[in-house]
């Protein structure tokens, strides 16, 4: 391990690496923060140019661009309410708001702070842990899958801001939406009204565009005769240090080992990480009632467990070529290419390399965190902004967004049909963020159940005698219940001390 | 040797050709003068692959036709319409103007087996052959500690209450219509378990979740270095160099022959000296060293086919899964 580790910091200490890790988080951070272009294009577009390059050097680009890339979804997220990959959704729902009230600044610094503290904990962790941690992943079959997104789908009740019921009705759209296409255990069409194109299902990045950014725009344009533009928040600063972040450093240590945790299992990616992690910052906030609506804890948590999982899921990539997402997917293909096999035997016949991804993903942390320091000055004026200008400038990037998804028609109906639903959400006050989560994970849900009672001949028991997927119904259990069995508690200690408790739960 | 043959393949066709459409066929048999008999292409050629960049299929055909460059006077842009498993760029394919300026190149999955399990607006008889470039056997697996140590430890199941618990990369897809056809022949007792892809499959063996899956071979080499996992039998028409000491199912007296190809077509009506052009540059640019290098990172067998061999080959391929699919 030793050797790999020096032979690692030999390869990433060369100047012509240092200098590929610039250009890569340059360029990831670019496409990652324009809505229409994504990381994912990015890693595609920047690959050919690494065939020529040796295959250490290659991979040093591609972590920057991944690593940057992945991050810069959150700037898009938090300015123009377009998270660039489901994973930065829950950054959307403070980042926003955040933006409307004229904090912008402070909201992209603190996302770049725990974005860079989450990355970086993550990496230093999997270069001690990662060869253990691969072999646990493996513990994970269908039932333990369901387990924890099924744990996952409970955060719903918690996100639903106001009203539980509308947040529930929601919720019960995003299933229903995920169930579009050919079912994943008998392969026939479900709700494909016989056009085949929804054979496939409803493309989320197509639903993300609609439901947060173009439906906001019309949301904004309705609103454009009562409401000026927004003013900056003259009490906001004007640069954020790490003394700045200390307030939320235990969410952010927290926030990166659930992304760590996380990311390690196959096939689950970054998106339910950050919810967790959105949803434990909650639970242990002084104020949980800011979240949703301008939390900067909230942005901690979501983007230290998110970035958390960019260097964690590359575990389960490498080592069993499952990727996490497709950002996974396509870097995974282009270390492939460079002569990478993913197996259980990578890191005893391919150490070296591992750890020049891991030493590759520290650095460009690094870096990242100065280039942001620097860009984020210049991301931030685009709130300066007039609206007519930027919001057709941010719709006609959406469409064609949508459009490169799969560079079709399709998806820019999707999306537009989406942009008409989230508009009467939020005029009707249905909270998005229970139906995102349950749009994300649904399919996850249904397919992991399905295999797990497969297995079983149609008997639940298997999901509690598997102690791995017990954990996780007893979590979901306490953390469901536990408010209403503490606050039941204290209201038997009298009468006046209950006041106030309701007050704080 | 394969090059010198396909190369001949090609010639033969091109003759073919010539004599139909011009009296200058003679020149065909000597030397392949094709690009200079026809005006084609006078514009660049656009290649559809229906899966979203980046992945295999993706990287294939993209340096597919960054070899065929060399031998063409235009430039070939390889676009993605991505959709509901490939179906949505097939599609378009299928539909697009047969000159020839728009081709497809894709995997078994959409083209052979879709059309037979859900509806789709084309079969293999939209399309013509142009070349066909590699192709991967379905395969047999489990781990090393499971009691079947050969095929014939896992066909003595029938008959029994063995129930087999067999993993694969989703429905209707090559793989599970191997599993399918081998457990519908044996009868042996089963529950069908699919998974999004052939890693997570591969992970639920390796993880003890499933007793047997279906794959590809070169997907498990890994596991199988590691000492996880044996390969019980390859459903190619031969054993492959790779796993010299696999048998075929074919040796083993079933009658099963499933692969997963990749090539390139364009709509049925294109013309026959535009298909022969395109056919000699693609020939040449699929049996170049550095493609078939290519194609085995990305864990294909190469195997260059010709316009009519990847024709017949897709045709009797479609009538196979067909069969078992509709039972």
């Amino acid at each position: 391990m030793i050797e790999n580790i020096l032979y690692a910091i030999s390869v990433v200490f060369i100047w012509q690496n240092l200098m590929l890790i610039v250009i890569g988080t340059a360029i990831g951070m670019v496409f990652g923060s324009l809505p229409g272009l994504t990381v994912t294009l990015a890693v595609t577009l920047v690959l050919p140019f690494t065939f020529d390059l040796p295959p250490e050097s290659g991979i040093v680009l591609l972590t920057g661009v991944y690593c940057a890339g992945t991050y810069a979804g959150s700037i898009s997220a938090i300015l123009i309410n377009t998270p660039g990959t489901p994973s930065s959704a829950a950054t959307a729902w403070d980042g926003y708001p955040l933006t409307r009230k004229g904090r912008s600044f402070e909201a992209l610094s603190v996302a770049l702070h725990a974005s860079v503290l989450g990355g970086l904990i993550s990496a230093v962790a999997l270069i001690f842990f990662a060869p253990m941690l691969a072999k646990t992943a493996l513990a994970f079959g269908p039932p333990e899958r369901f387990a924890l997104t099924f744990f996952g789908l409970t955060i719903i009740a918690r996100v639903s801001g106001k009203s539980l019921s509308k947040g529930f009705v929601a919720a019960l759209f995003g299933l229903l939406i995920a169930t579009v296409g050919v079912d994943p255990i008998l392969g026939v069409p479900r709700f494909s009204f016989n056009t085949f194109y929804l054979y496939g299902g409803v493309g989320m990045i197509e639903v993300f565009i609609g439901i947060f950014a173009i439906a906001e725009i019309f949301n904004q344009i309705g609103k454009r005769s009562e409401q000026g533009k927004v003013a900056k928040d003259a009490s906001q600063k004007s640069s954020i240090r790490w003394l700045d972040i200390i307030p939320h450093y235990w969410t952010i240590i927290k926030s990166s080992i659930i992304g760590i945790v996380i990311g390690v299992i196959p096939g689950t990616g970054g998106s339910i990480a950050s919810f967790i992690a959105y949803d434990e910052a909650k639970r242990a906030s002084k104020e949980p009632d800011l979240f949703g609506k301008g939390s900067l804890e909230g942005i901690a948590a979501a983007e230290s467990a998110n970035n958390g999982v960019t260097a964690a899921t590359l575990i389960p990539t490498l080592t069993l070529g499952i990727p996490g997402n497709t950002v996974a997917a396509i870097f995974l293909g282009a270390l492939l290419i460079h002569g990478l096999t993913p197996g259980p035997q990578l890191f005893v016949n391919q150490g070296g390399l591992m750890y020049t991804i891991m030493f590759s993903f520290i650095m460009a942390n690094i870096v990242m965190y100065f280039q942001g320091r620097v860009a984020l000055k210049w991301f931030d004026r685009i709130v300066n902004i007039p609206d007519g200008i930027l919001l057709p400038i941010i719709l006609t990037m959406c469409l064609i967004g949508a459009y490169t998804i799969s560079n079709s028609l399709n998806s820019v109906i999707v999306a537009l049909i989406f942009g008409v639903v989230g508009y009467g959400m939020i005029k009707f006050e249905y909270p998005t963020a229970p139906m995102v989560i349950a749009l994300i994970l649904g399919a996850m849900v249904e397919e992991s159940m399905r295999q797990s009672l497969i297995l079983s001949d149609g008997s639940a028991m298997i999901f509690v005698t598997r102690p791995i997927a017990l954990l996780f119904f007893v979590m979901t259990v306490f953390v469901t219940f536990s408010p209403m069995v503490m606050s039941l508690w204290r209201s038997k200690r009298g009468a006046q001390e209950q006041d106030d408790q309701k007050s704080v739960g | 040797m394969l090059q010198s043959l396909t190369r001949s393949a090609a010639a033969g066709k091109l003759r073919a050709v010539g004599l139909m459409t011009s009296i200058v066929a003679a020149t065909f048999a000597v030397a392949s003068t094709a690009t200079a008999d026809t005006d084609f292409p006078t514009k660049p050629i656009t290649v559809i692959v229906p899966y979203g960049a980046g992945g295999g299929t993706d990287t294939t055909g993209r340096f597919l036709a960054k070899e065929a460059e060399k031998h063409l006077s235009q430039p070939i842009a390889v676009i993605n319409r991505s959709g509901a498993s490939g179906t949505v760029g097939t599609a378009e394919a299928a539909a697009a103007k047969a000159d020839g300026y728009t081709l497809y190149f894709g995997a078994s999955d959409a083209l052979v087996t879709t059309p037979h399990s859900l509806k789709v607006p084309y079969t293999v008889d939209h399309f013509r052959g142009i070349v066909g470039v590699s192709y991967a056997p379905s395969s047999i697996a489990v781990r090393t500690d499971s009691p079947w140590e050969t095929l014939d430890d896992l066909l003595a199941e029938a008959g029994t209450d063995t129930v087999v618990d067999r993993g694969h990369s989703g429905v209707g897809g090559v793989h599970h219509t191997l599993l399918k056809s081998l457990f519908l022949e044996t009868g042996i007792k089963f529950r069908d378990i699919p998974f999004q892809g052939g890693s997570k499959t591969i992970a639920a063996l390796r993880g003890d979740h499933v007793d047997l899956i279906g794959g590809t071979p070169g997907a498990m080499v890994p596991s199988i270095e590691a000492g996880e996992t044996r390969v019980l039998a390859v459903s190619s028409e031969e054993r492959l160099p790779g796993f010299p000491d696999v048998p075929t199912f074919k040796e083993k007296g079933i009658d099963i022959v499933a692969t997963v190809e990749w090539y390139l077509l364009a709509p049925k009506d294109t013309p026959d000296d535009v298909v022969a052009v395109l056919e000699e540059a693609f020939l040449k640019a699929a049996s170049s060293d550095e493609f078939k290098a290519f194609t085995v990172t990305r864990k294909q067998e190469s195997l260059v086919r010709n316009a009519e061999e990847i024709m017949v080959k897709l045709k009797g391929d479609s009538e196979f899964f067909g069969g078992i699919i509709n039972q």
